[in-house]
Order: C-alpha cells, then structure tokens, then sequence
C-alpha cells in the first residue's frame, strides 16, 4: 500500500500537463476527474485489492431503498464491467480519455480508493484554471 | 438522478457556500421543470450547479460535495461546481 501511495504522489506530481489555456472549466473538469482514474489505476495495478472498494460501495448504494432507478442504471453498468473484465482491462478503461470512458466516469463508484490528500493535490492543480476561465467567458 | 436527490444536493450546496439561488446546468437541470423525466435523460449521477450571484463559490462545492468527495462516497452522487460559461452559446 505504501508503494502504490508513493507511486500516486509521484504521478501527481508529475501528472497531467495543463497547458491548454482556451479550455473551459468543463473542458479542465474532465481532465480532473482523468487524472483521479489515472492515480487510481496506479493504486489499483499495485494493488488489486483496491478494486473491491468500488464493489463495496455499489453494494452500499444500490441498497439504500432511496436510490433513483436512474443512478442505479448507472452503477450497474458498472458493477457489470468490474465483474466481468480483469484487473487489467479495468486498468485501461479507468486510463483511457475515449468518449465512453467520460461518459462512465461521470458516474464512477471509484471513490475512497484516493486519500483526501491525493484528491486535494488533484483539485487544487487544476483550481487555478477556475477563474481563468470564468474570466474568459466574459 | 430523481428530483430528491438534486434538492439534497443543492440543501448541501446551500450550507457549503451560503448562497440561496443555485443555477443548474447539464441533463439533470430537466428535473427541475419535469421531476418525472424519463431515466433516459436523467441517467447521471452528477449535478452541474454554479451559485446564481457568486459563480466564484463553485470550488468550495467542489471540494465539498464533488467527485470522489466523502459525500459522492456516502450517497452515490455528487455536486460539480461548474461555471457560467458551461451554458454558454458560441457566436453565431
């Protein structure tokens, strides 16, 4: 565990290169949630284990009577990749930047797999970004 | 999303950032207009609001009750904290 968290500093650190000024903070937020996935597949690659994380709050959720139907498509979708690809495919899903993977990610269980550090260091790359294209737009 | 779950977001939202009016944005803004939607559009476990009067605020939603936050991880969905010109229009 360990390691995998210092691998996940590291790539934070290095991470993703934010150099496209004309974005917008749309553009910028999907690149913040790729590159949670990407520190999330290092996690997952160095321990597998992490996975059922994920199970375990689709569990959690999908039992809360309360939960809409339309979320529960959703997390079902995913309950049905994790269940039936490998750890590696599930790897490359989480890396990948195609429209399908956007499209799933907007509705991840993959949560409590980063440290409220990691997450923090995550958002507060990319805050910067906030403001500057909010002022664009104007 | 159904329409309980986004007034639970935007109670958050409101505690979170001390506003009262919240502009809702994407798929799930149909639910204010149409709470009985078909699942198709409402098929998100994500919220796009900015504050009405202070867009600036977004980022302490975000931090809050955003992705991968404890609140995601609690109830299955989430806030983002987006900007105004998310619904902007290009010229033309």
């Amino acid at each position: 565990m360990l390691i995998a968290q210092n691998n996940a500093t590291r790539y934070i650190q290095g991470g993703m290169r934010l150099e496209n000024n004309n974005k917008t903070w749309h553009e910028f937020v999907d690149d913040r949630s790729l590159e949670m996935d990407r520190v999330i597949a290092e996690k997952i690659r160095a321990n597998p284990k992490l996975v059922q994380i994920a199970l375990s709050n689709i569990k959690r959720w999908l039992a809360n009577p309360d939960y809409s139907d339309s979320n529960r498509q959703a997390i079902l979708e995913w309950k049905k990749i994790i269940e039936t690809t490998t750890v590696a495919a599930l790897v490359t899903l989480l890396e990948s930047n195609s429209e399908e993977a956007r499209r799933l990610r907007q509705s991840s269980p993959f949560c409590g797999i980063l440290t409220p550090g990691e997450r923090q260091a995550i958002f507060r790359k990319y805050e910067t970004h906030r403001g500057r294209a909010y002022l664009a737009s104007r | 999303m159904k329409r309980t779950e986004v007034e639970h977001i935007l109670r958050a939202a409101k505690e979170i950032a001390g506003e009262d009016e919240f502009i809702l944005l994407g798929s799930q803004s149909v639910l204010g207009a149409f709470p009985d939607a078909p699942l198709a559009l409402r098929r998100s476990i994500e919220l796009d609001i900015y504050p009405r009067h202070h867009p600036e605020k977004s980022d302490l939603i975000d931090g809050a009750i955003g992705e991968r936050s404890l609140f995601h991880e609690t109830h299955g969905y989430y806030a983002h904290g987006v900007a105004p010109e998310t619904a902007r229009l290009p010229a033309g």
